[in-house]
């Protein structure tokens, strides 16, 4: 029962001991320790991320009014739940198509950096209660470059693969990534100067009421801002099936493309993971002093939550078009956030620490209340204002 | 420290890995039959006219300045972010003045049209 109630760190210990209690050198256990947990953590997105594919196309088809997986031959399992790894089978034995004309040296880097960007950011993501690949003390930093990271790949696979879909994708996709960064690394630092620290696990002890309550409006921003980098609807327009085919993948075939599929379902899992750590309070839940394995529970419901959120909005709201979506962007979210630094920033030197949580809390929720009333009501203005033709 | 970023060195390789790993891997199983057809770039059938590698238009540039202007003052603002706790309310306000001043940048890009996309 001890065992069960820490079971990942217990699990852990016991590795190590076990590793210990061989003759090897100290260096190279270390170093095997190093880098067995590297290939655990590196295996825990893609693992969770077949799952989600599951989970994404059994809502598509619910909201749909289908079925959805069901049926795989003989190892279908139930629900269909076998019909990932039967996709992944077909990926691996279809031929590689390349085009004569591409660029074939940036058309074959391109997937391997998508998926390996998407992999890399969970060596600072807080699984669970003293469960973090590597605690940096500049752990947002290095979240945030690698989130502006994924346009490489994403500009890699448009010029690579010399087609004119592609080729506008990648354009249309980096400037509406570009400007959705904004707003979002705005949002960030926010929550940074609440906290006064870098650190992924100094942010989730900082969270005695989770951010989502004491910054809603920080929170909402850093939700749409997550919503137009992961291409999700309203803003979806990395696919954009019906305009420019399925855009930068347009010529990627085999698991060429399996790549790149997944790695959008691990940015999405990453995604949910840094909303939850920034504004739910991450790992943190009630009895997780008693049995720290149920923090992993608290951050997964938290993560799921988060997904079918998005998942909901995906199948049920229609697209914006690429200048409403960078209008949106600049327009909106990038004046707001920078309006949203400057009001909690005066807000907690107006009412200092030592008023106590709860006086701050209110003060800080008083003033988001606030500002959402004079957004409002500025926009109202703006929609009553007779539209103007915009001539090119 | 030095810990988690070795941590971090060894996860650098083992996500390359898991990167170059499955088309390696899928190349022994896959099949290989080319054929100057199927190796068109795509377009429905049709010969794609024109060259793909075009120069872009301007307003893009322009666009990417903005961007550049805004991710340069986010790092600028982080490190005052991160001593917001111990400065005093002086600092603050001239962060704040900061944050103005790009605001009115924002404010002439949008009233020269360089965040229209046409």
């Amino acid at each position: 029962m001890e065992f069960l109630k820490d079971l990942i760190t217990n699990i852990g210990l016991r590795f190590q001991g076990l590793l210990a209690s061989t003759s090897l050198p100290e260096v190279w256990v270390r170093v095997i320790t190093l880098v067995a947990g590297a290939l655990v953590l590196a295996t825990v997105p893609l693992v969770a991320a077949a799952f989600l594919i599951w989970l994404e196309r059994k809502i598509a088809a619910r909201i749909g009014d289908r079925l959805g997986p069901n049926n795989s031959g003989a190892y279908g399992g139930p629900w269909g739940l076998f019909q990932v790894f039967a996709d992944a089978i077909k990926l691996f034995t279809k031929e590689d198509v390349i085009p004569t004309t591409a660029d074939r040296r940036v058309f074959n880097i391109a997937p391997t950096l998508a998926l390996a960007i998407a992999v890399l950011t969970w060596a600072v993501i807080p699984l669970g209660e003293g469960l973090i690949g590597s605690d940096l003390n500049v752990g947002i930093l290095y979240m945030l470059s690698l989130g502006s990271a994924r346009t490489i790949a994403t500009l890699a696979a448009g010029w690579g693969s010399n087609n004119k879909y592609a080729m506008l994708e990648a354009l249309r996709g980096i400037a509406t990534l570009v400007s959705a960064e904004i707003p979002q690394i705005l949002s960030v630092l926010v929550v940074v100067m609440v906290t006064g620290s870098f650190s992924m696990q100094d942010i989730i002890a900082a969270q005695d009421v989770p951010f989502l309550f004491t910054l809603p409006i920080t929170a909402s921003l850093f939700f749409i801002a997550s919503l137009v980098v992961l291409g999700r609807r309203p803003f979806g327009l990395v696919e954009a099936n019906s305009e420019i085919a399925a855009g930068c993948f347009i010529e990627y075939s085999g698991m060429k493309f399996g790549m790149f599929y997944i790695a959008e379902f691990v940015n999405q899992l990453t995604v949910a993971a840094i909303f939850s750590t920034l504004f739910l309070g991450g790992w943190r839940g009630p009895w997780v002093g008693q049995a720290p394995v149920l923090s992993t529970l608290w951050l997964v419901l938290k993560i799921l939550l988060f997904i079918l959120m998005i998942q909901f909005f995906q199948y049920t709201l229609p697209r914006l078009r690429i200048d409403q979506n960078l209008g949106f962007n600049c327009k909106f979210l990038t004046p707001l956030a920078l309006v949203n630094i400057c009001v909690v920033a005066l807000v907690g030197k107006a009412v200092p620490a030592s008023t106590g949580p709860w006086v701050r809390t209110g003060a800080l929720l008083g003033a988001n209340v606030l500002l959402a009333l004079v957004v409002l009501a500025v926009t109202r203005r703006q929609a009553r204002q007779p539209a103007v033709r915009v001539s090119g | 420290m030095l810990d988690q970023f070795a941590f971090i060195g060894v996860f650098l390789i083992v996500a390359l890995i898991f990167g170059v790993a499955p088309p390696a891997l899928a190349s022994l199983f896959r099949p290989r039959k080319p054929n100057p057809r199927k190796a068109e770039t795509y377009e429905c059938g049709l010969q794609t006219p024109g060259e793909t590698w075009i120069q872009f238009k301007a307003q893009y540039y322009i666009f990417a300045l903005a961007f550049v202007v805004f991710d340069v003052a986010a790092v600028f603002l982080l490190p005052w972010a991160l001593a917001y706790h111990r400065l005093g309310l002086h600092a603050v306000i001239e962060a704040i003045i900061f944050i103005l001043i790009l605001l009115g940048g924002l404010v002439y890009a949008w009233r020269k049209g360089a965040l229209e996309w046409m």
